[in-house]
């Protein structure tokens, strides 16, 4: 375990724009701005750089080893991510939950099977660059021209079986037939990321 | 319908002691709490036995609920709990913490018209607290855990008589 708290160290390069980090932190993103790269050593070995995905698109979801209305999503974001990343969308969960250590998210993760990375976010800087405030909340990013084009929910429903919206899985295949993205912003209830 | 509606009117108004009756909250039965209470500051407070910063923040409302009782103030608790924890988990941790008037749980069909119910500017986390002036106008959102020397100061800045 100890091996696994070295490699969690994480380094952070935000390359600013105009903006202060503060003020990242304050505001956060609205659908069309221009998001800021980051870089983070996981410790799973791998770099995540936001500008190197080498994808069309990046979908982060901030996540939570506890938060009841993350759970059910395990099989609807597999599921998503084995749709989409074949077709150049990558998928990133991150964890910034100050309350839930690298250790417990590794294990978590595991004990998930989820097929995409977690990343954990010492100190909350990815969750503050974005304005995060939930778990889960999504933000999905034009690799293209690094804007965000689209934040908010997974779906309408924490219940798969009650569903009626998929719109994160709507507004990427929007974005994938280069239409407009008809719902840039939804809202789900989450809960608040411990900072 | 409306015997429903004026069962919860009554039971709102009138104060009594039903304990840890929980009820079903849709837009009608939010719409008509808040009709019955014009005159009153309304503290809407959106929980949940999960969200620790919720059941961390919930003895202050209750302190709240205590010394403002008799000074039109109007506390409204709506649960966020599924389902399946409504029945047990909800309603123990309503017993453990003493509570003995209505309190509420979503029953909105779609989460997000409750969201936007309370404010077009909440994202939806939790703790989430609503205060509602005299006249029903929506005066200030607490988002995330607060404490009772907070919302005591917000309580008091609307309540004017």
């Amino acid at each position: 375990m100890k091996i696994f708290k070295s490699l969690s160290v994480i380094a952070i390069v935000l390359s600013l724009f105009t903006n202060s980090f503060s003020n990242d932190k304050s505001e956060g993103y609205k659908i069309g701005d221009k998001v800021s790269d980051f870089t983070i050593s996981n410790y799973d070995g791998n770099t995540y750089t936001l500008s190197n995905s080498g994808e069309k698109a990046t979908v982060i979801i901030f996540m939570s080893t506890e938060c009841p209305f993350v759970q059910p999503y395990t099989e609807r974001l597999n599921n998503l991510n084995n749709e989409f990343s074949s077709k150049g969308i990558s998928l990133w969960g991150i964890n910034s939950n100050k309350t839930e250590p690298t250790e417990e998210v590794i294990n978590h993760a595991k004990t998930k099977n989820y097929n995409f990375p977690i990343i954990k976010d010492m100190n909350n800087v990815v969750a503050d660059q974005f304005g995060a405030a939930r778990t889960p909340e999504v933000f999905v990013i034009d690799n293209s021209n690094m804007t965000l084009v689209y934040h908010g929910r997974i779906d309408d429903n924490k219940e798969a079986s009650k569903v009626t919206s998929n719109d994160l899985e709507n507004a990427l295949n929007e974005f994938l037939a280069g239409k407009q993205i008809s719902n840039t912003l939804t809202k789900a209830f989450g809960c608040g990321i411990k900072r | 319908m409306k015997k429903f509606i004026l069962l919860f009117i009554f039971l709102t108004v009138s104060g009594a002691s039903y304990s840890q009756v929980l009820l079903p909250a849709d837009k009608v039965v939010l719409d008509s709490i808040r009709s019955a209470n014009k005159g009153n500051v309304i503290l809407f407070n959106f929980w949940a036995t999960w969200c620790k910063p919720c059941t961390e923040e919930f003895p202050d409302l209750l302190k709240l609920n205590k010394n403002f009782k008799d000074k039109n103030f109007k506390l409204i608790f709506v649960s966020l709990d599924f389902g399946d924890e409504l029945g047990d988990k909800t309603k123990a941790f309503l017993k453990k913490q003493g509570v003995d008037f209505v309190t509420y749980f979503n029953n909105f069909s779609k989460d997000e018209e409750l969201i936007n119910y309370m404010s077009k500017d909440w994202d939806g986390s939790i703790p989430g607290t609503f205060i509602f002036d005299q006249n029903n106008t929506l005066r200030k959102t607490l988002i995330g855990k607060h404490n009772y020397k907070k919302f005591k100061e917000v309580i008091t800045k609307h309540l004017i008589n």
